[in-house]
């Protein structure tokens, strides 16, 4: 393909940096597996730390979760409608 | 590789001197790629390697097929030619070199020069129905020795450089870009190549030697000076070894003769302590010192070339620069190059995340390799993404910030860490 010089030129960004996210599962086994063999599976480069926190009722998990949401893009919070009213 | 706009560095740019296109972009003096294993790193060195070789290629009868691969993962790519592009420039001025093959054969090869920017095509080949189409609308010669160089380009030549065989030495359109060719130095195989290269150097030209001695221990291994010699003496002893050993009735294994006529080079390295001299064969030496004495060589060459003269003007590409090196030692190695006049670019794969750290490279030199859901690799800088210069590149790269990190199944972590 022919080259203009202004074609060589380096552009602004094109990418968005990856975003640093948290997801707090409400159990350590079946929600946390799932989702992290689900984030090697789409290949996902976002540093997702699956987190059992030792505590179970979503008040819980959602107040730990804006405690430590300065340090991360985005959190998210894994409950499981069923067992909770 | 061009350079960012509005990122200031010293040294790390080299000026383009090109005839009637002052104000083409600055190009990067040094670029460093990281990435997982696997991602593709190698192959876009051996990518660049495939041209060289090419080139270098010498026509023969033979039928040895063409060294490119398909890309497997893909069964419409199978039949599909590999496609090249490359832009360079050679004696101030800027040529686009197009390739187009298989391993059967070249399917198209097209080398367009520029003249103050407006393209000018030297010729172009295309496969199509059973035979090869040309078209030369600039180029020198005439068209009877056009149709001669075209009567005698294989399917598995290239046009280049058999025009260039074929050329007396008042025809140089095509020289000037195919030297740009020949001239690229790559590293793809390891060192061992260019340390065998030094080898027989030294063995050639003794006080080559001695530069290299004055390379290894600036960097802090104490090698006085290096000795090399050609086994002719050493086959002398061998042979009488030999009758000798057959008059005895003895019988040298296959291997032990092999052994001696591939290692055709011996070198002894006087290494230095407070304690004295003593020599070690280059065999006992370790990795590192053996890759060094490959590393010294595109080092030493580039370095005693006149600036001024366009020889100097090249690219050295280096697969894996930091193999057994220390990341200080690697650090220092760019450094020079990166304060050296020289007008030569480098390239090189490594996994030394110290160098990101180091003050001298900026972001539109560290450049990234990424395996996709299909096996293909996208290949892509740190300032391709948002952020600002000075940001901790080393931390945000473990983070992931600009993917390029392997992903390690949770298993794997846990069983290292019982």
């Amino acid at each position: 393909m022919n080259r203009t010089r202004e074609s060589f030129k380096r552009g602004s960004a094109k990418f968005k940096s990856q975003p640093k996210v948290l997801v707090i599962c409400e159990d350590s086994k079946s929600s946390k597996i799932y989702l992290e063999e689900a984030s090697i599976f789409y290949r996902s480069h976002a540093e997702v730390l699956f987190d059992h926190i030792g505590k179970t009722d979503p008040l819980n998990i959602v107040s730990e979760a804006v405690s430590r949401s300065r340090k991360y893009d985005w959190v998210f919070c894994v409950i499981d409608r069923d067992n909770h009213d | 590789m061009v350079a960012a706009p509005r990122i200031h560095k010293k040294g790390s740019v080299i000026k383009p001197q090109i005839i009637g296109e002052s104000k083409f972009p600055p190009l990067l003096k040094a670029l460093a790629i990281y990435g997982p294993n696997a991602s593709g790193k190698s192959t876009l060195v051996k990518g660049l390697q495939l041209l060289k070789q090419l080139v270098s290629l010498l026509p023969t009868a033979e039928n040895r097929p063409l060294p490119v691969s398909p890309f497997r993962f893909d069964l419409g790519l199978l039949e599909k030619p590999s496609i090249f592009e490359v832009h360079f420039i050679e004696n101030k001025i800027r040529y686009s070199f197009e390739l187009a093959l298989t391993a059967d054969r070249i399917h198209w090869e097209k080398m367009t020069l520029y003249e103050k920017g407006e393209p000018a095509l030297l010729y172009e080949r295309s496969y199509s129905n059973g035979t090869d189409l040309y078209k030369f609308p600039h180029l020198e010669g005439g068209s009877e020795l056009h149709e001669a160089w075209r009567k005698l380009t294989g399917p598995r030549t290239l046009f280049l450089a058999q025009a260039v065989a074929n050329s007396n030495e008042e025809l140089i359109q095509l020289k000037t870009p195919y030297k740009w060719l020949t001239k690229l130095m790559i590293e793809s195989d390891g060192m061992k190549p260019a340390s065998r290269m030094t080898q027989r150097l030294i063995a050639d030209h003794p006080s080559f030697g001695t530069e290299v001695a004055k390379l290894l221990s600036n960097v802090d291994i104490p090698i006085l000076s290096i000795q090399s010699k050609r086994y002719e003496e050493e086959e002398d002893s061998l042979k009488t070894l030999l009758t000798n050993n057959i008059q005895n009735g003895v019988v040298p294994g296959e291997r032990a003769l092999k052994r001696r006529v591939t290692n055709q080079i011996s070198t002894s390295l006087t290494h230095l302590s407070n304690l004295g001299e003593a020599v070690f064969d280059f065999d006992e030496e370790s990795e590192g010192t053996k890759n060094l004495l490959g590393f010294a060589l595109p080092w030493l060459i580039f370095r005693d070339f006149d600036t001024e003269k366009e020889d100097a003007k090249s690219v050295l590409v280096v697969d894996e620069l930091d193999s057994s090196l220390h990341p200080k030692l690697v650090e220092a190695l760019v450094q020079k190059h990166i304060e050296s006049e020289l007008d030569s670019q480098l390239i090189f794969t490594t996994h030394d995340t110290h160098l990101m750290d180091s003050k001298f490279l900026r972001r539109d030199q560290i450049w990234m390799t990424e395996r996709d859901f299909n096996g293909a690799t996208h290949l892509r800088s740190v300032y391709d993404f948002e952020g600002r210069e000075g940001e901790d590149v080393e931390k945000r790269y473990y983070e992931g910030r600009y993917r390029s990190l392997p992903l390690i199944k949770k298993e794997i972590k846990n069983e290292s860490n019982s």
